[in-house]
């Protein structure tokens, strides 16, 4: 399985990187090395395998529902890069 | 005092019997930092102010007759991705170089609970994405034993802070071998509970279904007194279960007669170095003559563990690093032309190439025609693993494995070569996507004196088994796990 040049920037694209013109050759081939090892999955016979996503029998709990104190606004907004009037702030340009 | 090589168990007693205090301790340990940091490398901060005024609280409750936390006045050091109120949190990553969380993991405040003082937050793979905690943007930590080579990954500043005597026990992650992999390179025990049992909040998230918190120390005793006072269920980790634990210091000297061992052969290929293949044969021999039995077992769906999980990690990565946009915290790229170019620009110049590798590969197999191929697929054979393990533990009480196929390796070797890189972990992923215990005990050296690691796996919530198991094998083999730095 060879992944291609517009794979890797389709892929890139979707995880919202640039990739330098440089690097895209490196990524495609690590990628494409990783991916052919992950195709040794075709060897195993899945038909009517159920999928696993978690490993416990966890069911999901509700928690009851009473008001409970959240954090200070001053400390949620302490790591925001840039902040207005108690917002984050970001600006407000479009992609034309 | 002389620090060098002192357990938890041992500063315990000193402090009980107040032959020492937790200022005094401490600051042997922050000199000890001072003296040995240059070279090793194992902290991106040292808390020196919180550390010593956490040790002077602690003594002036000792001093009062307060009542008193189980690891009262005892220095640590954790992971730079478990959150820590007010004390920076990077993750190894340039994305997070200023993020200063407002609130503890559960983890921290437990230990902060148990009278634990903070010495530091440690080095590791950026994001947890690596085997030699050479993908971390601030440094690169050496290995006390040898410090030309790696110290293993991707907690490898908590596993070298230990090993160099500058931390006497420190937390690291485990997604896919990250504790039990560094642990069996500086000599250490390292201990992955079984998923569910150590909250996970506040943990930087790399794969969710994977990820677990636990522990790197000297001995097993002090391993147990550790995990004591890390289970438990929290309500504010979805995942995390509602189960009792024992006091795992009961697993102490404990007599092992009886008990049935495992030993895959699929975990005895795979390029497994003879030297270290002959440590862990002579220890299931020793096993036997304990009175356990051993038997030979096959494992084959576990040869695709490696497979199974690099999809699952890395889909479960792309998802999670979705959050990294320059937005509400961490870093934010200038001069950027629009919101879209904000996130990309920033992503771009916040990751290092690993962790865009991994968000690459996640989003592929994700994404569109290559889900049912690569993803589905990779959780239903997951399902197989997870079967296999189930029979095995039918019959069986304990899995004896090597933690990976070589001793430590110099720097620079795999780095190229991401593949290679991954293989370091073929002993240790299988574990984590059956979410089972493991850990990782010193066993032995190579002909270089470096050491080998053998690892313990067990049922779902059998720490205890593990750790009696461990520590009638470290009783036997009576080993010297000084790094000699």
């Amino acid at each position: 399985m060879q992944i291609t040049k517009e794979d890797v920037l389709h892929v890139a694209k979707l995880g919202k990187l640039y990739l330098k013109d440089e690097k895209v050759d490196k990524f495609r081939k690590n990628l494409s090395d990783i991916v052919q090892y992950a195709k040794r999955l075709d060897e195993v016979d899945v038909s009517g395998i159920s999928p696993t996503a978690a490993i416990l029998p966890l069911q999901n709990v509700f928690r009851k529902d009473e008001a409970a104190k959240s954090m200070d606004r001053e400390k949620i907004l302490q790591n925001a890069p840039e902040k207005s009037y108690g917002c984050f702030w970001v600006r407000n340009k479009v992609v034309e | 005092m002389d620090i060098k090589n002192k357990t938890v168990h041992e500063l315990k007693n000193m402090l009980d019997k107040k032959e020492t205090t937790s200022v005094e301790i401490t600051k042997d340990y922050l000199n000890r930092i001072g003296e040995v940091e240059e070279k090793v490398q194992a902290f991106i901060t040292v808390t020196e102010d919180v550390a010593l005024k956490q040790a002077e609280i602690s003594d002036n409750k000792r001093k009062n007759g307060e009542k008193l936390g189980a690891l009262e006045g005892i220095p640590m050091a954790i992971k730079d991705n478990m959150c820590t109120d007010g004390i920076l949190t990077t993750c190894g990553s340039k994305i997070l170089n200023n993020f200063i969380p407002p609130y503890n993991a559960t983890v921290v405040d437990k230990l902060n609970n148990a009278g634990c003082v903070l010495l530091g937050k440690t080095n590791m793979d950026e994001f947890a994405m690596g085997s030699s905690t050479e993908t971390s943007y601030y440094k690169k930590t050496k290995n006390p034993w040898d410090l030309n080579r790696v110290p293993g990954g991707s907690s490898g500043g908590s596993a070298a802070a230990v090993a160099a005597n500058e931390a006497p026990f420190a937390l690291g992650s485990d997604t896919g071998g990250s504790i039990r992999q560094p642990a069996h390179y500086c000599g250490l025990v390292g201990m992955k509970p079984t998923y569910g049992s150590v909250s996970r909040y506040g943990l930087v998230a790399f794969a969710s279904s994977l990820d677990q918190i636990g522990t790197f120390t000297k001995d097993v005793h002090d391993m147990a007194l550790i995990m004591n006072n890390i289970v438990g269920h929290d309500p504010k980790d979805s995942t995390s279960y509602p189960q009792e634990h024992p006091d795992f210091t009961n697993a102490l000297n404990q007599d092992i007669k009886g008990m049935k061992i495992a030993l895959p052969k699929e975990f005895f290929g795979h390029g497994i170095n003879e030297e270290v293949r002959i440590a862990i044969m002579n220890v299931s021999k020793k096993y036997e003559s304990m009175g356990a039995t051993i038997e030979e077992v096959s494992m084959p769906m576990s040869d695709y563990a490696l497979s199974v999980y690099y999809i699952i990690a890395c889909a479960e990565a792309s998802s999670n690093l979705a959050r990294y946009d320059g937005v509400r915290f961490g870093y934010r790229a200038k001069d950027v032309e629009s919101l879209d170019d904000l996130y990309k620009k920033t992503r771009s110049e916040g990751f290092g190439d690993e962790v865009k590798r991994r968000i690459m590969l996640g989003t592929y197999v994700l994404s569109s025609g290559y889900y049912d191929a690569y993803y589905k697929k990779a959780q239903q054979v997951r399902t197989l693993i997870n079967d296999e393990f189930d029979k095995i533990f039918d019959k069986y009480d304990m899995i004896l494995t090597p933690t990976g196929p070589t001793v430590a390796f110099e720097f620079g070797k795999n780095s190229d070569n991401p593949l290679e890189m991954y293989m370091n972990d073929i002993c240790t992923v299988p574990i984590n996507i059956a979410g089972v215990p493991a850990m990782s005990m010193n066993c032995g050296f190579d002909s270089q004196g470096m050491p080998i690691g053998m690892q313990l796996v067990g049922k779902h919530f059998d720490e205890f088994g593990i750790i009696k198991l461990a520590h009638a094998m470290e009783r036997e083999l009576g080993l010297d796990n000084g790094a000699g730095l």
